[in-house]
């Protein structure tokens, strides 16, 4: 049975991932049906590529070194401190994560940051890159602080050691590993940076991620494949040596009782109020933009560029509420893939584990990390391999709509599964063992126990499935035809032209995606609970 | 208080007498042997209980009886037929986990009904029968109770009463009373000996408390590293016990060399203290007070080790360094060596 439970999942991923991406592979080693490496040794003779290459892994470290920076503090404000609001700040934290790249390029390109840093220029990115991944540190090193708790700092103090010893011999060693796992996510996520880069880096910035999208859209599909096995190659190294370190700096670690957090008093007041309106900057400035900048024209408040979103003008596939409508459908589609995709290979993975000691080990592991690839493969790369593999003949599905829902169900996979294994796996073997000798069949135990007791993980999964499909750009982009657009799609489209029309409706497509995106997270972000007390 | 829950003895609920069987059972568990070669009978309408240490193999024992492990080789048999292939759920054999386990999305009633509904009752037979039960381990009218507000004691009665309510053949127990307070545990210990003469339902329970299990069991099998190391009625186990181990087991003290005899096991009350001129003269080495006794470690001229007796008059304590009359009660020990 549990084989059968497998063999959708390792189909669907064998179909739409591994089978486009040994065409991309195909292409890229023979170009014209015999293996010829000159697309290789054209990439490397090419110093622009060359320089892409380069900015790709620096402007990487900058951004993970800026959101470092940024989001320490945070994190020590939570882990550490009590005050009013707390609860509030940490479920918004989830904001800035799940923010479609778009709608956060969208809202870099105006107000006081555009300011600072406009578009075209390394700082625009940067920011753009430390606002999105704000809350992965925040979150992995905020929670790792607080179950630290006073226990180790105190055993120092009592063994003699002052403040400025316990920081530098006993919190920064015992953080380490927090800050270099959400470091190593950081880097990996601005590494393959696709939307923020396109919209924020002008003609001049590009990632390898675009540089592969710009290729494609030049119909150079040999350049495009080099460069996107080229990542592929670069990014699984990055997390093989991300995963060396981790393990090296590891220390296990029992949570602390509950008692971390103090109220505010004296000499903390000042750093903690200093924090928090750090954190109101980070977080809420660039939305608030967003927001103002759609009801604000050169002429003053204005609704033209929400009135106007149902008209599809020229430069317009479609017109924006009508891109909702598309975005909605095909999201809620791509969802419901992914959920039932990922809902049978977890299924499959624990009757695995569970089914013997052979299984337990390496096999489910092996399965695990092969639905995890989508991450590690990213974006445009999953558009482009289901471009080459389903996008001309003899199967051409770009002019049916399926492509598009399959992509985004692709990339939403890795989060339904991230979801759902550890608590598949949390549900008590004998919970389901004494279903079993009450006379409850395997199909029974699924139905009356596994079923009801993963209802929240299942809920809190498609939420985030959909909230992804919903704000999905690389792949759409790439497979998506002109007469499917979705929301971020138009944004997009609105930023690439001039014209102050244009720019305040893309703020407005904008805000909406924003609203949408956030709605669906705060929902299902209510049934995740709050942070520990 | 009135409502203070006990188990009801009256009525009678029996169900078909069904003899256990195991034979030559021989369990792996990730590469290691847990059972090795595992045989016992637990005749029907009587209580079994598995007595052993921690580790020991008695908790895969049961999960192999219910058939929720697979053996490497041996048989199960249910009168006389071999069900070691029959699936869990079709065994019909019941099985109330250390843990409980207890479904928290469901109240009492939804857990206790819960096998007579997969086996097809309807609903109001489902809910007659849920409240039968109920009453029967001394929870009436907890139904639409979360479980999650039960006590320790009323979650281990709904436990109970879950793996009774199908009427198994055979019902399995493992450690049911292992997480309760000792008082709780006392008083359990009682009422699960009644319920158990009421229901006529073979029983197997397994315990690594020998209180429990000699309390409660008609047939006791005591099991460690594996391996059945005796089996019979408990009176026979406690006053002869197979081996050393057994006799440690059941927390009786073993002395090596008996005067000249070999290894003999002390059962409680073979050695007494007594004030007049005793033939037979120990030393006290030290003192210790438990409650309702207290231990003396005596130095006894011809035994070479050390041996330890109770005496119930605490005046004991103050006896260390003084010499004390002993006699022996030959009734109470057992020679090993034979």
């Amino acid at each position: 049975m549990a084989l059968g439970l497998v063999a959708l999942p390792v189909a669907f991923v064998g179909l739409l991932l591994l089978w486009p991406l040994a065409v991309v592979v195909d292409r890229a080693l023979r170009p014209e049906g015999m293996l010829d490496l000159t697309p290789f040794a054209d990439v490397a003779a090419d110093p622009s590529l060359w320089g892409v290459i380069w900015f790709t892994t620096w402007q990487a470290l900058l951004s993970t070194l800026l959101t470092l920076v940024l989001a320490l503090p945070a994190a020590w404000l939570f882990a550490r401190n009590r005050f009013v609001g707390r609860n509030v700040l940490w479920a918004a934290l989830v904001v800035p994560f799940v923010l479609p790249t778009v709608v956060v390029a969208a809202a870099f390109t105006s107000g006081p940051s555009a300011a600072v840093a406009p578009r075209g220029t390394l700082w625009a990115v940067l920011l753009a890159h430390a606002f999105l991944n704000y809350a992965v540190v925040v979150r992995i090193v905020g929670v790792a602080w607080a179950d630290l708790g006073d226990r180790f700092a105190s055993a120092a103090a009592v063994l003699g050691a002052g403040r400025w010893q316990v920081a530098r011999r006993v919190t920064a060693p015992l953080l380490a590993p927090s800050i270099v796992a959400s470091a190593s996510v950081v880097y990996l996520f601005s590494f393959t940076s696709f939307g923020v880069v396109l919209l924020l880096g002008g003609s001049r910035l590009r990632t390898i991620e675009v540089e592969i999208y710009e290729r494609v859209r030049q119909l150079d599909l040999g350049t495009a494949a080099v460069l996107a096995i080229s990542q592929v190659v670069l990014v699984v190294g990055l997390v093989w040596v991300a995963g060396r370190w981790a393990q090296r700096w590891s220390v296990a670690l029992r949570p602390s009782d509950p008692s971390p957090s103090r109220r505010v008093s004296g000499a903390r007041r000042g750093a903690t109020v200093l924090a928090v309106v750090s954190m109101l900057l980070v977080i809420g400035l660039p939305l608030l933009t967003l927001v103002v900048r759609s009801i604000w024209g050169p002429d003053g408040w204005t609704w033209s560029y929400w009135s106007a979103l149902d008209e599809r003008r020229g430069v317009l596939q479609a017109a924006p509420l009508v891109a909702l409508m598309n975005s909605l459908a095909v999201g809620a589609l791509a969802a419901v893939i992914a959920m039932v995709v990922g809902g049978l290979a977890v299924a499959g993975i624990v009757t695995l584990e569970r089914s013997g000691p052979a299984w337990r080990v390496a096999r489910p592991a092996a399965f695990d990390a092969l639905l995890m690839l989508p991450l590690g493969a990213s974006a445009v790369t999953v558009g482009l391999g289901l471009l080459l593999a389903f996008g001309r003949p003899p199967i051409d599905l770009r002019s049916t709509v399926v492509l598009v829902p399959m992509a985004q169900a692709l990339v939403a996979l890795p989060f339904v599964i991230r979801v759902l294994l550890p608590a598949t796996r949390a549900v008590q073997l004998s919970m389901r063992e004494s279903a079993a000798v009450l006379g409850a069949s395997p199909w029974s135990v699924a139905r009356h126990i596994d079923l009801p007791l993963l209802a929240r993980p299942i809920a809190i999964a498609g939420g985030f499935a959909f909230a992804v499909a919903l704000g999905e750009f690389g792949a759409t982009l790439v497979v998506a035809r002109p007469n499917l657009p979705t929301l971020p799609l138009t944004v997009a489209r609105l930023l690439g032209q001039p014209g102050e029309i244009n720019r305040g409706q893309a703020m407005a497509v904008a805000t909406l995606l924003m609203i949408v995106t956030v709605g669906v997270v705060l929902t299902v972000d209510q049934l995740r609970g709050g942070l520990r007390d | 208080m009135s409502s203070s829950p006990s188990i009801s003895f009256e009525a009678v609920y029996v169900t078909d007498a069904v003899r256990l069987d195991v034979a030559d059972l021989v369990v792996s568990l990730g590469g290691t042997e847990v059972l090795r070669g595992v045989s016992l009978s637990a005749p029907a309408s009587r209580t079994t209980a598995v007595l052993g240490p921690s580790g020991g193999g008695k908790s895969t024992l049961l999960r192999a009886v219910a058939g929720l492990v697979s053996p490497d080789s041996g048989v199960v048999r249910l009168n006389g037929d071999d069900v070691t292939t029959v699936a869990a759920h079709r065994r019909g054999v019941g099985l109330a986990f250390q843990d409980l386990a207890l479904f928290p999305h469901r109240d009492v009633a939804g857990n206790v009904g819960f096998g007579l509904r997969m086996s097809g009752v309807e609903s109001a037979e489902t809910a007659r029968r849920t409240a039968e039960v109920l009453e029967r381990v001394g929870l009436s009218g907890v139904e639409t109770r979360r479980v999650d507000t039960l006590s320790g004691g009323e979650a281990q009665r709904v436990a109970l009463a879950r793996a009774l309510a199908p009427r198994p053949g055979v019902l399995c127990l493992d450690e049911p009373l292992a997480a309760l307070d000792r008082v709780l545990h006392d008083r359990l210990v009682a009422e699960l000996h009644g319920l158990f003469t009421t229901i006529a339902t073979t029983v197997v329970l397994v315990t690594h408390d020998q209180r429990e299990a000699l309390a409660l069991a008609d047939h006791l099998v005591v099991l460690g590293d594996g391996r059945i190391l005796q089996a019979g009625p408990p009176q026979m186990v406690w006053e002869r016990p197979a081996s050393e181990e057994v006799a440690r087991f059941l927390g009786h003290q073993v002395v090596n060399d008996w005067r000249g005899t070999g290894r003999v096991v002390l059962r409680p009350g073979a050695l007494r203290i007594v004030d007049h001129a005793a033939p037979l003269r120990g030393r006290v080495l030290d003192a210790v007070f438990a409650g309702e006794h207290t231990t003396l470690t005596l130095a006894i001229g011809e035994i070479a080790e050390p041996v330890e007796v109770d005496v119930v008059d605490p005046a004991a304590l103050g006896w260390r360094g003084q010499d004390v009359g002993v006699t022996i009660d030959d009734e109470r020990i057992w020679p090993l060596d034979r």
